[in-house]
């Protein structure tokens, strides 16, 4: 399969919400960061993914096997780590449990604790451990490194790094810490509302993208076409273009500097036009 | 779906020490007292059924019905895992009576097929119920069917104890031989809708 994930106008309609016929692709080897304010749709759009929701329109095509690491741990604090570790080849038919025990110990998982004695940043672990090793050639991630210190999330990244590293697998993360994204991801896909707003290779649109100080003068002469979002002050504006070379041809004068996907989020999503 | 079976039965075991200590003194003090040898598998019945609604709390508190739907086939493998262990708690329910019977040198027959085939009634009506409304929204359901049960139960005891000339379980016939068919055809047809539930379910 030429593409981990292929929608093509997927659509669900809650009435009051609707994520909009949504055409992504990832294609496999990659890594695809899926950003995103509150209530944007990100989470519907994993569970239509994954069939927890029924989509009301559009296909999904998927990889044959499928990992899911959910925002919360699925698994029950009563029950100890190695009876997680016991039940889980029942449910997954691919199901390795040498490499699940190696997880275990490169994450330092104590097998004799119960899941409730577990920090949030271990019950992760444990989550992504589970995913991991029933060898899926997609992983989906959903807010999975929220509320994770530096230090944890930093680790879990270099596991999502080597788990793509041969080419076959690939990897669809939502989160709100673009930063991380930003040292991840090859592709970002931004949902605004529902929609699918931006969508591209992640160092072609940080390139592309730029974020210019200016004076009301310049920003008034900004063409709106490339005009995302912009900021009025008493002294000054500051405005966000989607095109900094276009820029650099309409206003010579105004220097944009690069954009980061946090600007691209903040002003998509909260700046005037 | 034995993944899903073994995590409900380690679930099960969580609280099973508790429930295990309640029946075995009732069971010792039908061996070795006055009690009545049903008395400790009405405690069997009566716990496993609130062990199995506990699942769906456990279930729903972790979103675990959520994560299991995105492993493959994982929406049926988890209804067909509790519907084996409905089966396997009546099973239990079953051999303990006939080994009380046994150990009391009385005949439990008829009732532990009375216990076995209520139990599985009352399962095929919780199952659907919970896998409907969730584990804690089902329990408000559930206080409406069991008050219903008993009332009929009720009705069904007076009614038996004013026509049979003081035998009420004589009464019956031969409906404790078939109250676990009837249960057991009953969990098929409950089976089939908790799948249905299951398949169309937004989780």
């Amino acid at each position: 399969m030429e593409y981990a994930i292929q929608t093509k106008s997927l659509t669900k309609d809650y009435g009051s919400f609707v994520l909009d016929s949504i055409d992504l692709t990832l294609p496999a080897g990659t890594i695809l960061g899926l950003i995103g304010e509150n209530g944007a749709g990100k989470s519907t759009l994993i569970k239509c993914l994954l069939g927890i929701i029924h989509p009301t329109g559009g296909t999904v095509e998927l990889a044959d096997t499928v990992g899911y690491v959910p925002d919360e741990c699925p698994f029950a604090d009563v029950l100890k780590v190695s009876q997680v570790a016991a039940f889980l080849p029942g449910v997954y038919p691919n199901w390795d449990t040498t490499l699940f025990d190696h997880y275990l110990q490169k994450f330092d998982l104590p097998t004799g604790k119960r899941v409730k004695e577990l920090s949030r940043g271990m019950k992760m672990k444990l989550t992504i451990a589970a995913a991991l090793a029933h060898r899926p050639r997609l992983l989906i991630l959903d807010e999975a490194t929220s509320g994770l210190d530096p230090v944890v999330r930093d680790e879990i990244l270099d596991v999502f790094l080597d788990f793509v590293s041969d080419e076959e697998h690939a990897i669809l993360i939502s989160s709100h810490i673009t930063s991380d994204l930003e040292k991840l991801c090859d592709y970002v896909a931004y949902l605004h509302k529902g929609k699918l707003t931006v969508q591209g290779p992640k160092d072609e649109l940080l390139a592309r993208y730029g974020k210019v100080s200016c004076t009301h003068g310049q920003l008034s002469a900004i063409p709106r076409d490339i005009l995302v979002g912009k900021r009025e002050g008493s002294f000054g504006c500051q405005a966000l273009v989607s095109d900094r070379a276009e820029l650099k041809r309409a206003l010579p004068d105004a220097e944009a500097e690069p954009a980061t996907l946090e600007d691209i989020m903040i002003y998509t999503t909260k700046g005037e036009r | 779906m034995t993944g899903f079976l073994k995590r409900d039965l380690s679930l099960q075991a969580v609280n099973a020490k508790f429930y295990l200590c309640f029946v075995l003194a009732f069971a010792g003090l039908a061996v070795f007292g006055d009690f009545s040898a049903s008395f400790a598998s009405l405690y069997l019945v009566i716990f496993s059924g609130t062990s199995i609604m506990s699942l769906f709390s456990y279930d729903e508190a972790n979103h675990w019905e959520a994560y299991a739907a995105a492993a493959p086939n994982g929406r049926r493998a988890m209804v067909d895992a509790r519907y084996l262990l409905a089966v396997g708690i009546g099973a239990v329910v079953l051999l303990f009576q006939l080994l009380l019977g046994i150990l009391t040198k009385s005949d439990q027959l008829e009732t532990a097929l009375l216990y076995t085939g209520a139990f599985f009634l009352y399962a095929a009506v919780i199952l659907p119920i919970s896998y409907r409304f969730g584990g804690t929204k089902s329990r408000m359901v559930m206080i409406v069917v069991v008050a219903a049960f008993s009332a009929l139960i009720a009705i069904g005891a007076t009614s038996l104890h004013v026509f049979s000339d003081g035998d009420p379980l004589a009464a019956l016939g031969h409906l404790p031989a078939l109250l676990p068919l009837v249960g057991s055809a009953a969990l098929l047809i409950s089976h089939r809708i908790s799948r249905h539930i299951m398949d169309k379910k937004e989780l």
